[in-house]
């Protein structure tokens, strides 16, 4: 057994700027139409943004990954994560966490693996 | 006239596309009759919103069809519409908002904004919320004349925007008269919409004339498309602005001169600006011409044209239809006809309109077209009406002694020369144009302390060029009269001017940053390289901080926001997909120019195989396939069950079974009934089909219609949708293994979310298809049988559908649970 973990924490006024400079194109980098369905706040967003960070981070995989990784939401609101074609080659089971306050986003990631 | 008769009209053609565009991974086709279907609709829907006659809605959405249903679902109702272009910031939108008190606005998907006090919806699922409705349920509501269609704001240049109220009234009196002077010429025309809905000259001109000639109307998808579209729709009608037909006969010219033809077509072009005659350029210029489709006209309106321009694309015979107009004033208040056009002038006044120059060479403008005034706004509305009601445009022109009007520019920047001399920055603009290293030119008149005008050009260097910019001015200089010469200059440090929707240069905007940071007159000036210019515009930098040793990482402290950003940047300024992880820490400005230049080559699209789509292989096809079934049927005893539920199925469709043995393919061929069967093609994993058997990929695609599949990451995964979804397009079903690996214990294993996703975004009936005992025969990925002979069954599912707004998790659950559910039958 082992456990890795990730964080990430993201100004949202950053983020906000890239995503007017970048527009459409940048969300369309970063995320899935689907997770863009039901989020419209942009502290959401960044907190996708930390959440996804976080776990490059945390499976130490490189940044081209954003549309690999997505995170949904529950009924509960409570949100959950879904690796695409990304072979871990070992069983695992996820837990994340995201939150903003001010001007910062925040997300843990926790990956439990088994060899 | 009352736009909504337009609407009412269109039913005479209702078999004839109107609107078509490709979204997501389809090309979205819609007739006059849908439109008209939708629209009613549509209308039901907003009215059990609790919309009534009067209220406001705001679109933000790029344009397409459903903008357009939208738009009239507004005008059946009477509710007023606000377009808004999708660059605007938050903060401009909740200022329109809170103006206009709108009650909805239907924004895109990519449309991120924290707002108050309004019902956000999004405008992709507009089909979803309307399904329920009856057009026959509506109630006609009473509109006239003078109701409002529409509050346009304007991309003003300055200051808070202010909406121009827009009534029937005004845009229908000039629709009236532009359809009269295009009658009948439009007839079996294709026209392609690359400008924003949200401004007047796209609605009026694109949208509008077009509808009501019974035209099908492309939107352009993305930028990137657009030549793409051109070509492959043979589009015939365009409306462009000025910086669009610049950008394209530069890159026309570009292509001519790395041409093999190049020693032919030179002379052939220069050959039919002297014949004059459309037709015979056409012939004589096919090599040229054959990339635009079969495009004869660009209606250019939105900001001022260059003659040496216009001359060049007529030269090539394509007419250039030029205009002028104002969102005040709905928008056309003159233009150029194919009876009567004069290079440089923006043509002669419509029948309905009056034009007036005042003493100081301003173009006032009365008539139906002239709109209400700015909405909540008297004071700014009165500004703009002289005593007597004329509607001042701030534009200056002449008519010449025919009566064609020949605009001069905006009033507010024409400069007043130290000799007391008009001086029109558009005529010395057009003169620095002329030099092969300028992109573009800005000129300006700055007020020196000594109350004297300098007569400031700052210029845009192609990049790459190394001139001495002093060269540049006297040569400019000479062909000035004396009171024009510039006599101050800057070379313009950023990768564009600002400019507005119609890529107008914001002239404010330059004379503030001139103001500011009044820039030295260097005397030999290298531009710098565009990568270095985008790297200082995200770092937030001088570019004469950053050098080819740059690292990027390190030294400009980029994060992976600014990475992403760069590599969207890099994209759009030049032209290259590149990967994030491309930038490592310490690569420099040198290594990643290096990484751009090789990734160019690779970057070229693969394009779906046409040939076994031909009539011949078609036909060959129809009679082997057959004769191999037969031999197969030999060792193979088929069951085939559930054909009752393709019997209503909608085609095309996609079938999805599952995977157990390399037979699974020739299986599900043999259990399609033919009728099917001889519209379907089979998505063939790459890896095996494409490499691993790569010398059988030709019998693949010749026997079964194959394409390939991606597995892997997302963003290869995208090719093989496109593939999928062209294939639907042109009416083929596509045959796809949903688990996207065999499976080894036979058991139906997890679907991939990609089998959701094709089910959500292809929008077609998916079927689902359980084979068994193809693996008795032929085990996991064995290629020798185990047995010679043996019974397979392979039962066909009721059909599945799915709606857009569903996650691909629960769809691809669905599907897994149809095909699972098939073995109790």
């Amino acid at each position: 057994m082992q456990i890795k973990i990730g964080c990430d924490l993201v100004n949202i006024e950053r983020f906000k700027k890239s995503l007017e400079n970048g527009g459409n194109l940048f969300l369309e980098k970063i995320f899935s139409p689907e997770e863009l369905k039901n989020r419209n706040k942009i502290e959401s967003l960044a907190g996708l943004f930390a959440a996804k960070e976080a776990t490059f981070k945390a499976l130490d995989i490189t940044t081209d990954n954003w549309l690999n990784i997505r995170i949904l939401k529950q009924k509960s609101g409570k949100p959950y994560l879904i690796l695409d074609s990304i072979d871990l080659n070992f069983e695992y089971s996820c837990d994340i966490s995201i939150s903003h306050d001010g001007i910062y986003a925040l997300a843990f990631v926790t990956f439990l693996i088994r060899e | 006239m009352i736009l909504n008769e337009i609407l009412e009209n269109s039913v005479k053609h209702p078999n004839k596309n109107a609107l078509t565009m490709k979204m997501g991974y389809r090309v979205h086709k819609f007739s006059y009759a849908q439109v008209y279907e939708l629209a009613y609709k549509t209308a039901l829907f907003l009215q059990s919103e609790g919309i009534k006659k009067g209220d406001k809605i705001i679109i933000c959405a790029p344009n397409s069809p459903y903008w357009i249903i939208l738009f009239w679902a507004c005008q059946l109702i009477g509710a007023i519409v606000v377009p808004v272009n999708v660059q605007n910031t938050e903060e401009q939108i909740r200022k329109i908002i809170k103006q206009t008190e709108a009650k909805i606005i239907f924004k895109y998907i990519f449309f991120k904004a924290n707002l108050e006090n309004i019902k956000e919806f999004n405008i992709e699922y507009l089909e979803n919320y309307i399904k329920n409705f009856n057009p026959e349920d509506f109630k006609p509501v009473e509109i006239n004349e003078e109701d409002l269609v529409q509050i346009l704001y304007t991309s003003g240049t300055t200051g808070d925007p202010k909406g121009v109220m827009l009534s029937h009234k005004n845009i229908g009196s000039n629709l009236e008269v532009l359809i009269k002077l295009i009658k009948g010429d439009l007839d079996g025309d294709r026209a392609l919409s690359i400008l924003p809905l949200s401004h007047i000259f796209e609605q009026v001109g694109g949208f509008l004339v077009a509808y009501s000639q019974g035209v099908e109307i492309v939107y352009a998808h993305s930028h990137g498309a657009i030549a793409e579209l051109m070509q492959q729709y043979q589009i015939t009608k365009m409306g462009v602005v000025p910086e669009f037909l610049h950008i394209f006969m530069s890159r026309l010219e570009n292509s001519i001169d790395s041409s093999k033809l190049k020693f032919i077509l030179k002379p052939l072009i220069a050959l039919s600006s002297k014949i004059n005659n459309k037709k015979i350029s056409r012939i004589l210029l096919y090599p040229v011409l054959k990339k635009m489709g079969k495009l004869d006209t660009f209606a250019c309106g939105g900001a001022y044209l260059d003659p040496n321009l216009e001359k060049k694309w007529n030269n090539l015979g394509i007419t250039i239809l030029q205009g002028y107009g104002l969102t005040e004033t709905s928008p056309v208040v003159s233009m150029n006809t194919f009876e009567e056009t004069r290079l440089g002038s923006c043509g002669k006044v419509l029948e309905n309109v009056q034009v007036k120059i005042s003493e100081d060479k301003e173009i006032l403008v009365k008539g139906p077209n002239v709109f209400k005034g700015y909405y909540k706004n008297e004071e700014k509305t009165k500004e703009v009406f002289t005593e007597d009601g004329w509607f001042k445009t701030g534009d200056l022109g002449e008519f010449d002694s025919d009566g064609f009007l020949y605009v001069r520019g905006r009033k507010k920047y024409m400069i007043l020369s130290s000799g007391g001399q008009n001086v029109y920055p558009e005529d010395i603009e057009t003169e620095l144009n002329k030099n092969y290293a300028i992109e573009d030119s800005c000129v300006v008149g700055l007020d020196k302390p000594n109350g004297q005008v300098e007569i400031h050009a700052s210029l845009l260097l192609k990049p790459g060029t190394k001139i001495k910019v002093e060269d540049i001015i006297q040569e400019a200089n000479s062909h000035l009269a004396s009171y024009q010469k510039i006599t101050g200059w800057s070379v313009w440090p950023d990768l564009d001017f600002p400019r507005t929707v119609t890529r107008k240069v914001k002239k404010n905007d330059v004379i503030e940053w001139l103001k500011s940071n009044r820039p030295s007159e260097q005397t030999v000036t290298e531009k710098q390289d565009k990568l270095i210019l985008i790297l200082a515009k995200i770092a937030g930098l001088n570019p004469n901080k950053i050098t080819n040793y740059t690292k990027i990482v390190n030294d400009l402290n980029f994060d992976s926001l600014m990475r992403v950003e760069l590599v969207i940047w890099i994209e759009q300024e030049l032209g290259t997909t590149i990967a994030e992880s491309d930038i490592q820490p310490d690569t420099t400005v040198e290594e990643l120019e290096k990484i751009i230049k090789s990734k160019k080559n690779s970057n070229i699209k693969e394009k779906l195989k046409q040939w076994p789509r031909s009539i011949l292989a078609r036909f060959v096809r129809a009679i082997i396939q057959p004769i191999i079934f037969f031999a197969a049927k030999i060792f193979i005893k088929l069951d085939v069950r559930g054909l009752e539920n393709l019997k209503n199925l909608e085609l095309p469709a996609i079938f999805m079974p599952n995977h157990t043995s390399y037979l699974d393919g020739l299986i599900v061929e043999m259990a399609i009934p033919r009728k099917i069967r001889n519209k379907t093609s089979f998505a063939g994993a790459r890896d095996v089909l494409y490499e691993e058997f790569w010398y059988l990929t030709w019998l693949f695609e010749f026997l079964f219609n194959t394409f390939p599949l991606q597995r892997g990451d997302q963003a290869n995964i995208k090719m093989g949708l496109e593939f999928v979804g062209n294939m639907l397009d042109n009416n083929y079903s596509v045959v796809l293994f949903p688990e996207g690996r065999m499976s080894r214990s036979g058991e139906l294993q997890s679907l991939k979310g990609g089998a959701g996703l094709l089910a959500v975004e292809m929008a077609v009936p998916i079927v689902p298809v359980l084979i068994i005992g193809a693996n008795d025969i032929l085990p996991y990925v064995k290629v020798i049988p185990r047995k010679l002979r043996g019974k397979v069954t392979v039962i066909f599912g009721k059909p599945l559908t799915f709606d857009k707004s569903e996650p691909y998790e629960d769809a691809s659950r669905k599907i897994h649970d149809a095909i699972k559910a098939l073995q109790k039958f």
